[in-house]
């Protein structure tokens, strides 16, 4: 799980959100943000359309009056809202397409160094359940703790936590019969 | 009971443990985001909490400047026609007005300022037109005369 950096944001405090706060939370989070929005799209637009989630997202943090009280969790949840909505809109527009027509662009950066290539990954985390999905990428790369992911995706911290198991299980089948098959 | 100690509920098998942190070590791409355009709407936002105290400070003193100026003009009326009222039906001079200090109740006619003044004209009035006054003049004026009885 990658190390996240913490904000000390208490409920008393009504400070607003400074450039300093932001350009932090996007230095920290905004790699992760931009998957788990892209996690949720198809279509060929959807690199771009992760990164206008993230910036709107981002640019509703700086309008909020005060810092929430969890800024991770609340960027979060609202590139969620905004990915969910993108996506419904784009599946109203495109049903008549197929899904062969949606080519998915890696969603990792190729130099990484993983034991894993950025399009596999890409291919085996997309073919999981969303909810499964999402929590994955969540917990792996965005750094949210279970309770956090459970507030949310709206679902219990037990069961947040038993989805990440399924889907890490899954994904490490997937891979062990990638590799049997070539 | 199992001496067996249970897993803790947010804790993962050994055997993906290893394959959680190879996952892990992928990079996600970074997102393609006008940080220009963000830090100008932090920028902004961050001013912003000072505007609430400048308005509430700017409405206060707007507030403090209409009640002033809806309240000293009727003031200041009030104390006019009080001393028109006087000037115009009794030829009361100023200086009076001012000593008893009562202009605007003064233009009320049934007040007891007014009685009382009127009273004290028709006493001077009836002294100076009297046979006594033509056998021995009055040197003072008439308003000297009024300000003393209405002292």
């Amino acid at each position: 799980m990658m190390n996240r950096g913490s904000y000390v944001v208490g409920n008393d405090e009504v400070s607003p959100i400074t450039p300093e706060l932001l350009g932090s939370l996007l230095s920290t989070h905004g790699a992760a943000l931009r998957l788990y929005a892209r996690q949720f799209l198809v279509g060929a637009e959807s690199d771009a359309a992760a990164d206008d989630v993230v910036q709107e997202t981002l640019l509703q943090l700086a309008k909020q009056r005060t810092v929430p009280d969890d800024p991770p969790a609340w960027l979060f949840r609202a590139v969620r809202n905004g990915a969910l909505s993108v996506r419904r809109g784009a599946m109203r527009r495109r049903k008549h397409e197929t899904s062969a027509a949606t080519e998915r662009a890696a969603w990792f950066d190729g130099r990484s160094e993983s034991r894993f290539d950025a399009q596999t990954a890409t291919a085996a985390l997309a073919a999981l359940p969303d909810e499964t999905r999402e929590i994955v990428v969540a917990h792996l790369w965005g750094g949210l703790t279970f309770e956090q992911i459970a507030g949310v995706v709206g679902t219990s911290s037990s069961t947040a936590h038993r989805r990440y198991e399924e889907g890490l299980k899954t994904l490490r089948l997937r891979w062990e019969q990638k590799n049997v098959g070539t | 009971m199992s001496e067996r100690e249970p897993r803790r509920p947010d804790s993962l098998p050994a055997e993906l443990k290893g394959f959680e942190a190879s996952l892990a070590a992928l990079v996600p791409t970074a997102p393609n985001v006008d940080r220009d355009r963000l830090m100008f709407e932090a920028g902004r936002a961050s001013r912003r909490s000072v505007v609430p105290w400048s308005i509430a400070l700017v409405s206060c003193a707007a507030c403090c400047a209409m009640i002033a100026l809806t309240l000293l003009p009727a003031r200041e009326a009030a104390h006019r026609d009080g001393l028109l009222t006087v000037r115009g039906e009794t030829a009361v001079s100023n200086s009076i007005v001012r000593d008893v200090d009562a202009a605007a109740r003064l233009a009320e006619p049934d007040s007891y300022l007014q009685l009382r003044r009127h009273a004290a004209e028709a006493e001077l009035a009836a002294v100076l037109s009297s046979p006594r006054a033509a056998a021995a003049p009055i040197t003072a004026d008439r308003d000297s005369l009024l300000r003393e009885l209405l002292n």
